[in-house]
């Protein structure tokens, strides 16, 4: 799920709970205050009624003082006469006091006389029982003190009334004693009292008090003044609340019954959803807000975040080996510029690292490089070494081939002349033939040798004089040499000289030595000189030829190397007899001789005492 | 005639040179000689004048090949019968041909020496002697 649609998501529900929780606290609160205020009301009203009927009270109390004035109606007790109580009684007193009834009683508090008048019907009426039998202990009659007022609330025949009382005297002197009271009563007027109800709607209704009528659920509750008892019972559709009035004895008598209807409720729960509705709105407003603003400032710069990312990302995988810098924005201090900022800080490291990492690279191919290009201008090389020593060998067969064949033909065709030849030529020929085979021999014998060189094989030492050797050898070349017209001279071999060898071997490395002196000079002898040099005996074969050119003398010795190319010769020769000399813990050089010539030499060790 | 005819024998090897010498000598011809090497050759043929060359190819100093140049370089009329032992002589008689294609040069293997030389020299000798 994209960032966007969860923002939106929690937003929303945010805005549910929100709205949710602000309407449930609100209607809470509401209805706490709409039931304190609906108390309150009860109070009030309640509160009202008292101070209403507490100036009723007052006032009835003031029209019967204006009423009885003492002289008058101490008549009306002592002699009652019937004009005197007519006259006293008129219509007019009862209208202007608005007084229902009036009773005289004695200071015994029995009944005298009394009038009363009904003005519904402009008529007068019988006195109501309640009056003309009223008890004579009540404290309505019973005086004391000519000062003395009673007012307060009885039922009269049934109906609420408002009575005032006050003692009758003979004198207006304050310590004369009561000789009777006089009652005045008014019907609570419940029309007049419900004026003074605060709140619309209300309907109070007044009746004798009675247990029965009131319900059992009724909540007591104390008014503001504490005189009256109020009963509440609350009800869907209303409230309805009593109000216990006592009477003048001090007992409940009359009940005030005021229902309220629930017209403010009905308003607020109308006003709930309109404030449902406002919030509702207002909410999606700020929601709304909200919304674009957290897309403004975070969830637009968090994908466009994302967007560089993914470019980079993609660059990178085109074989981008620098990362470009994501665009910082400077007008925000926050967490996301600090993550751009961090985003920038790890490419550039990156950048770095992959920087190195080319570099390594490069570096490392550059090395690789060189190294196969040495590799390979080394493999050329041996390469180039083994083609020249494919090309000597391949040189060195064909001169081996050279080499048999002239021998053998010599042979060939020495053999057919010595059946037909003259007996000097016979003679010739058999000496030609005798040394060609020496030759052939000689010629197998080197390619033994070379081929167990080069398979590495090991000598053959054997306890033996040198300078028998060097005789047999001499012996042998003896033959090509006087064939030349020339002479091979040994010096140096008086006596036996012991050295551990291969026979063989140093036979065939000599012989190498003395075919070449024999070979490369020309009418002159060839000196094999031995001599002892400490431990060593050296061994050199001097000849007085051509010599060899100061060019070709460092590689002598080197295996296949032929001075003259032309002509023939293998060039294992001289490679053998160093090899040989170096078998046998000695050496093999050259040097020239003087005037001309060269001296080919062996030093080899001699064999130790007691070896 | 061709028994009289004047052959020098060319080669480094007195062995070889004496054995070629003595065999065509038994062979009926009387008019042999023998040189070392190319130098000692040419100075023979140009004192004495030959009618055929019997000459070695492998030579120390100076190879057949220097004395076949100096002949075509001087257009001596002679004939030149290459005898070498070397490895390859079909690529020696190849090599030889197509340098000197002249009728009066030939090759022989000295593997056949023995049994060839003779019947060769006489074939040579029937070919009028030219410049190599």
């Amino acid at each position: 799920m994209k960032l966007r649609i969860k923002t939106l998501i929690i937003t929303a529900i945010t805005l549910i709970f929100l709205i949710s929780a602000i309407f449930t606290v609100e209607a809470g609160i509401m209805f706490q205050i709409f039931m304190l205020d609906e108390m309150q009301d009860i109070k009030t009203n309640i509160n009202h009624m008292e101070n209403w009927l507490s100036e009723q009270e007052s006032g009835l109390v003031r029209s019967l003082e204006a009423w009885s004035v003492w002289g008058d109606t101490s008549t009306l007790v002592v002699d009652p006469r019937a004009d005197y109580v007519d006259a006293k009684f008129n219509d007019f007193t009862f209208l202007a006091s608005r007084v229902n009834a009036i009773a005289i009683y004695d200071s015994r508090g029995r009944y005298v006389l009394g009038k009363a008048v009904d003005f519904t019907l402009n008529q007068s009426v019988p006195v109501p029982s309640t009056f003309q039998y009223l008890q004579t202990s009540s404290p309505l009659t019973r005086f004391t003190n000519p000062s003395d007022r009673v007012a307060g609330m009885m039922i009269v025949d049934g109906k609420p009334m408002l009575v005032a009382s006050m003692p009758i005297t003979t004198s207006d002197d304050p310590n004369s004693v009561p000789i009777g009271s006089v009652l005045m009563g008014r019907y609570l007027d419940t029309a007049r009292l419900s004026e003074v109800l605060v709140g619309s709607n209300m309907k109070l209704s007044v009746y004798a008090y009675d247990r029965r009528s009131l319900p059992a659920e009724a909540e007591r509750t104390a008014s503001s003044s504490g005189d009256v008892a109020i009963y509440v019972v609350r009800e869907d559709e209303g409230t309805k609340s009593y109000g216990i009035i006592k009477d003048i004895e001090g007992l409940p008598a009359i009940t005030l019954r005021m229902e309220m209807p629930r017209d403010r409720l009905e308003i607020f729960r109308k006003n709930q959803g309109y404030f449902l509705f406002g919030t509702t709105t207002i909410g999606l407003a700020i929601m709304t807000l909200n919304f674009f603003l957290l897309d403004m400032f975070v969830v637009s710069r968090i994908r466009k975040l994302r967007n560089a990312a993914d470019e980079l990302g993609q660059a990178a995988e085109k074989g981008a080996t620098r990362a470009e810098i994501i665009q910082v924005e400077s007008n925000y201090d926050d967490e996301i510029t600090y993550l751009a900022k961090d985003v920038n800080a790890l490419l550039s490291k990156l950048t770095a690292a992959n920087r190195r990492l080319v570099e390594d690279e490069q570096q490392y191919h550059y090395k690789l490089e060189s190294e196969v290009e040495r590799k390979t201008h080394m493999l050329m090389e041996m390469n180039e070494q083994l083609r020249k020593m494919e090309e000597s060998k391949n040189q060195f067969l064909f001169n081996m081939g050279h080499d048999l064949k002239t021998p053998l033909a010599v042979i060939d065709m020495n053999i057919g002349m010595l059946k037909k030849g003259k007996p000097k030529q016979t003679e010739a020929s058999e000496a030609l033939i005798r040394r060609n085979i020496t030759r052939l021999k000689q010629q197998i014998e080197e390619i033994i040798q070379l081929t167990k060189f080069e398979q590495g094989g090991s000598i053959q030492a054997e306890d033996l004089d040198i300078c028998e050797v060097v005789q047999d050898e001499v012996r042998i070349h003896q033959d090509f040499a006087r064939a030349k017209g020339m002479d091979i001279r040994v010096e140096g071999c008086g006596k036996p000289i012991a050295v551990k060898g291969d026979r063989r071997l140093l036979a065939y490395g000599l012989g190498n030595y003395l075919s070449n002196a024999v070979k490369y000079s020309a009418d002159t002898s060839v000196l094999v000189r031995v001599a002892q040099e400490g431990a060593n005996v050296k061994i050199e074969v001097i000849d007085a030829g051509a010599g060899v050119p100061v060019e070709q003398r460092e590689n002598l010795f080197t295996k296949f190397f032929r001075g003259d190319k032309t002509g023939p010769g293998t060039g294992v020769g001289l490679y053998m007899a160093y090899e040989i000399a170096k078998k046998h813990g000695g050496e093999a050089h050259y040097r020239p001789n003087k005037p001309k010539g060269s001296i080919f030499y062996f030093v080899l060790p001699k064999k130790a005492r007691g070896e | 005639m061709a028994k009289n005819s004047k052959i020098l024998v060319v080669d480094d090897e007195a062995d070889v040179r004496e054995s070629i010498a003595a065999f065509l000598g038994n062979a009926g011809f009387a008019s042999v000689d023998t040189a070392s090497g190319v130098d000692d050759a040419l100075s023979k043929i140009l004192k004495k004048g030959y009618d055929l060359v019997v000459l070695d190819l492998m030579m120390p100093k100076k190879s057949g090949w220097g004395l076949l140049e100096e002949l075509r370089a001087r257009k001596i009329k002679i004939r030149v019968l290459v005898a070498s032992a070397i490895g390859l002589p079909d690529v020696v008689r190849n090599d030889l041909k197509g340098k000197y294609p002249a009728a009066c040069v030939d090759f022989l293997s000295k593997t056949n020496l023995a049994e060839q030389i003779e019947d060769m020299i006489n074939t040579l000798l029937k070919v009028p002697a030219g410049v190599v």
